[in-house]
C-alpha cells in the first residue's frame, strides 16, 4: 500500500458548541502541492484570541511517515496557508455530518 | 406625557431658551447635546406635568449601527441601518437593530446600565458575514452573525436569546472579565445564556412559568429534530436529532464534562450554572429578571469575583450578592443556596461568604 498523507480538521466552540470534522486522504506521491501548503502554515507560531467569544476553533492534524503535525488555530488567526489547507480539507469532504462532543464525565 | 426624540437642532434651540418658565427644559437640551459631544445616546423626552408645566427628561437611549458583510468575512462590512433609521425590510439587519434595543432596554431599565461598558458604549453589529457561515459571535467590539447553512441552521438573528446572549458577552467582558476557559468560560457563557433568556423574558412580559427557558429558539431548520440549542430549565433535553445527536449538556457537576475542545467545553459545562439559575428564578417565581437576574448581574458585577472564578467561587459571589441586596433571611438567600445545592454545588453558608 503507498504511503499516505492524512490531513484532519476538527471545529469545535461556535454559539452551538458542535463540533464538526472533515479529512482528506492522499497517496503521498501525488501530495506535493498539498505538502507546499502543510509547510506553508506557521506551525510553532499560532496566534491566539483571548477577545473573542462564540468563535470556531480549528483542531488541524496533519499525518504522514515521518510527519505528525497538529495546531489549534483559533478563527481569528485562519488567514493565509491556514485558510487554504482548511478550505482544501473541507472541500474533499463536503457533506460533513456535525457531531458532538463525546461527553466524558470526570 | 408624550415622548419624542429631539433633532439636534432642536435641541440647540431650546437649550439657548432663557425664559425662566423653560429653565429646567433648557438645562436638559444643554446636558443632552454635551452628551452627544460624547458620543453618547440619549433621548430627551418632552411632555407636561398635570400643572400643564414643560417637563423635560434625559432617558439613556442606544446608539446602533447595523452592518452588512454582505456574503464576506469583511468586518464591519457596509452600514445599512443607523439609530433613529426606519426598517431597511432585511429580516436580519431589523432583526439585529430591533435585539440590540431589546437588550439596551433590559440593562438600562432593570439595572441602570447604560450600554455594554455602562457609559454609553455605541452598539455595533454585522449581518451576513459568510459564506452559508453558521455561527454568532462577540469579537470584542461587536456583534457577527451568519445566515446559517440552511440545512441545520436559518439565520442567528432570529432569535432574541441569541443577540442577548453575545451582547452578555460584552457586559462580561467590561464587568467580571472571566477568562473563556474550563470553569470559569464556562460561567461565562452561562452568564450569557442567563441575560440572553432574561432580554426575551423582559421583551415578552413573560414570567419565570411562562417563559421558555430555551436558548437559540427558532434558529434550526424545520429539519432538525429540536427546540432549541440549550434550555436553562433543562438543560440536555432542547435537541435530539439524527444528524446533530442529542443536547449533550449537563445539568448537574457530577456529570462536568472534561475535554479539550471548545475552550474545555464551556459551551457544554454552562449547563450546570444555567440550571442553578433556573432554580433560583423558579423558586422566587414572578419575574426572572426582577430579583434572580438582580442577584446575578450584583455578582458580575461585585468585588470578589476574579476573572479565574470556578463554580464554587460564583456560587458564593452570588450568595453574598443575594445577602448584601436582600439580608440573611430573606427568601432570595434560601433560593440562591437551595439552587446551587441542587445541581452539586453547595455553597458555604451566608455569614462565612458574607465575610470572606
Amino acid at each position: 500500500m503507498p504511503a499516505e498523507l492524512t490531513i484532519t480538521v476538527a471545529r469545535s466552540g461556535g454559539f452551538a458548541g458542535l463540533t464538526r470534522t472533515w479529512s482528506l486522504s492522499a497517496a503521498l506521491d501525488d501530495s506535493g502541492e498539498l505538502l507546499d501548503l502543510v509547510n506553508a502554515c506557521p506551525w510553532r507560531r499560532v496566534q491566539s484570541d483571548a477577545v473573542s467569544r462564540d468563535r470556531f476553533v480549528y483542531l488541524i492534524t496533519v499525518r504522514a511517515p515521518r510527519k505528525h503535525r497538529t495546531a489549534r488555530v483559533p478563527e481569528a488567526s485562519l488567514t493565509g496557508p491556514w485558510k487554504l489547507l482548511v478550505e482544501r480539507v473541507q472541500q474533499e469532504h463536503p457533506a460533513p455530518s456535525p457531531t458532538r462532543t463525546p461527553p466524558r464525565s470526570s | 406625557m408624550t415622548h419624542g426624540i429631539i433633532p439636534p437642532y432642536l435641541l440647540r434651540r431650546i437649550a439657548r431658551l432663557d425664559d425662566a418658565k423653560y429653565a429646567v427644559a433648557a438645562h436638559a437640551a444643554r446636558v443632552a447635546l454635551e452628551h452627544d459631544k460624547r458620543f453618547r445616546s440619549v433621548r430627551f423626552d418632552l411632555g407636561f406635568d398635570e400643572n400643564n408645566d414643560l417637563v423635560a427628561t434625559l432617558v439613556d437611549a442606544p446608539d446602533r449601527t447595523i452592518s452588512d458583510a454582505a456574503g464576506t468575512m469583511t468586518i464591519p462590512g457596509s452600514p445599512v441601518r443607523r439609530e433613529g433609521n426606519d426598517p431597511t425590510g432585511d429580516p436580519a439587519a431589523d432583526e439585529a437593530y430591533d435585539g440590540l434595543g431589546a437588550t439596551f432596554a433590559l440593562y438600562s431599565e432593570v439595572y441602570g446600565r447604560n450600554s455594554i461598558d455602562g457609559a454609553g458604549l455605541p452598539l455595533d453589529a454585522t449581518v451576513h458575514y459568510g459564506d452559508l457561515y453558521d455561527n454568532a459571535f462577540w469579537d470584542g467590539e461587536r456583534m457577527v452573525f451568519g445566515d446559517g447553512d440552511g440545512e441545520i441552521f436559518t439565520r442567528f438573528t432570529a432569535s432574541l436569546s441569541v443577540i442577548g446572549h453575545e451582547l452578555a458577552h460584552g457586559v462580561t467582558q467590561y464587568t467580571a472579565g472571566l477568562v473563556y476557559r474550563d470553569q470559569s468560560g464556562a460561567l461565562n457563557e452561562s452568564i450569557s445564556d442567563v441575560f440572553g433568556a432574561l432580554v426575551e423574558q423582559y421583551s415578552r412580559g413573560q414570567t419565570v412559568a411562562d417563559a421558555t427557558w430555551l436558548i437559540g429558539e427558532g434558529i434550526f431548520t424545520a429539519e432538525v429534530e429540536g427546540s432549541a440549542l440549550r434550555s436553562l430549565r433543562a438543560p440536555g433535553t432542547a435537541y435530539d436529532d439524527d444528524v446533530l445527536g442529542k443536547d449533550p449538556q449537563p445539568a448537574h457537576f457530577d456529570d462536568y464534562i472534561q475535554t479539550d475542545e471548545d475552550g474545555g467545553g464551556v459551551h457544554l459545562n454552562s449547563g450546570i450554572p444555567n440550571r442553578a439559575f433556573y432554580l433560583v428564578a423558579e423558586s422566587l417565581g414572578g419575574n426572572a429578571w426582577e430579583h434572580a437576574g438582580q442577584i446575578w448581574y450584583d455578582a458580575i458585577n461585585g468585588p470578589t469575583l476574579t476573572a479565574r472564578a470556578d463554580f464554587a467561587q460564583f456560587a458564593a459571589a452570588t450568595v453574598a450578592a443575594a445577602l448584601e441586596r436582600y439580608g440573611a433571611q430573606s427568601a432570595e438567600v434560601a433560593a440562591v443556596i437551595d439552587g446551587w445545592t441542587g445541581v452539586g454545588i453547595p455553597p458555604l453558608p451566608p455569614q462565612v461568604a458574607g465575610s470572606t
